[in-house]
């Protein structure tokens, strides 16, 4: 999915038909619509979807590296970018957890009621992303 | 990465903030609980997320010379680190949005009255708040560390005539001890040293001639008055205890190397 994104996002930037291997105009058209002029249309609609964490505290970290924006949709823009980060790993990581209880216990509960984030979900997720973490297995 | 292992009393609410929404998100997911480790995990990776997307944005805003960045910068820096932009859509329009309650203002006032010594400068308008502030006004503070010289004209005089006077005396009591003496009392040796007069055999030629000051020149000559000059003393054995005062001075001089009589070099003649 992420090699897909950024080919459209790659269409969308170069308007010019660069791309032999696309397959029709109109789905070129189409992609330029929505990626080319992609968070323009996003930062109107901003002010609808307030993001979860908020904005002193995405400031505070941006402050840290240098970022100066007295526009505070920019900085929705930066705490969204990031949620949809961490989403996009937590889900990963459910559908791992999902596949390890079903391959186990099919025949129990439809659903697990109590479903943990462990590190062991985490972190084929996280390789996945290319984030190899090394939790150790006891503490001294 | 940036990250940063610092954590000063401002970075730990924030910190824990971050947490509570990372585990707002994963409940929206479907999670029920999670691990602390994977929730830290998390939330640093978000952190670093941050810093890594401040960073680049800041680059890139530079980089159009502009200080304060704008959504195209924020656009290109998502799309160079890899990450989806049309997902964002996407995901704003979910449905099980969970209310970000943010935590309860804790008005701190960490400044310690006792500590504190005056008012810090604010921050003129081109500088942003967020940088740190100036430091304590008591920084600016300048000292001279030289005294200032003292112009006042009794003092120099006086303070010339003194130095003047002690330099006479220290040269006079150094030239009576490592060189010939009289002494203005007969019994007393040591109170009042006299320097010596060295007559010279012909005093009018010294001023009638002409000389270079030249220190080879005067060699001979100075060997030639020290000798005349002890022949004189041995010949003439007065009652002036100098030539007593003289033995000791020579033995004193023998007996102490930095007293010795000086020795020149012998020029060669080329």
């Amino acid at each position: 999915m992420a090699a897909s994104g950024v080919d459209e996002v790659a269409n969308g930037i170069i308007p010019s038909a660069q791309t032999p291997n696309t397959t029709t105009s109109n789905q070129n058209q189409v992609e330029q619509k929505t990626a080319g002029v992609p968070l323009s249309d996003l930062v109107l609609q901003l002010e609808d979807f307030p993001p979860t964490i908020p904005d002193s505290v995405t400031a505070y970290y941006l402050n840290k590296s240098g970022f100066d924006s007295s526009d505070p949709r920019v900085i929705r823009l930066v705490s969204l970018a990031a949620q949809k980060f961490i989403s996009d790993i937590a889900n990963d990581a459910l559908q791992h957890c999902k596949m390890k209880a079903s391959g186990q216990s099919s025949k129990k509960q439809g659903k697990d009621k109590k479903i943990t984030l462990t590190m062991d979900d985490l972190t084929p997720a996280l390789a996945e992303y290319g984030i190899n973490v090394k939790k150790p297995s006891y503490f001294l | 990465m940036t990250t940063s292992t610092e954590c000063t009393s401002s970075s730990e609410p924030r910190r824990r903030a971050l947490k509570v929404a990372v585990a707002a998100l994963c409940s929206e997911n479907g999670f029920t609980s999670a691990d602390d480790t994977a929730l830290e995990t998390l939330t640093e990776m978000i952190q670093s997320f941050m810093s890594e997307i401040g960073r680049g944005v800041r680059g890139y805003c530079e980089l159009a010379g502009r200080t304060e960045a704008m959504v195209s910068d924020v656009a290109i820096t998502l799309i160079n680190m890899g990450f989806n932009i049309g997902g964002i859509e996407q995901h704003i329009k979910r449905s099980n949005k969970s209310v970000f309650i943010p935590p309860t203002q804790v008005t701190a006032a960490p400044i310690h009255k006792t500590l504190q010594a005056g008012e810090k400068k604010t921050h003129p308008t081109h500088i942003p708040e967020h940088l740190p502030q100036f430091p304590d006004p008591h920084t600016y503070i300048r000292t001279m560390t030289h005294q200032q010289p003292m112009n006042e004209y009794q003092l120099m005089r006086e303070k010339a005539a003194s130095q003047k006077r002690d330099v006479e005396r220290a040269l006079t009591r150094f030239i009576a001890k490592t060189g010939n003496t009289q002494h203005l009392f007969k019994d007393d040796t040591t109170s009042f040293p006299l320097i010596a007069i060295s007559p010279s055999p012909r005093p009018y030629l010294n001023a009638l001639l002409p000389k270079d000051q030249d220190l080879d020149a005067q060699e001979p000559d100075q060997v030639y008055s020290s000798v005349s000059k002890r022949r004189l003393e041995s010949q003439t054995d007065s009652g002036i205890q100098s030539s007593a005062s003289q033995e000791t001075v020579d033995s004193d001089s023998i007996d102490n190397p930095y007293l010795r009589p000086v020795k020149l070099p012998k020029k060669r003649k080329r």
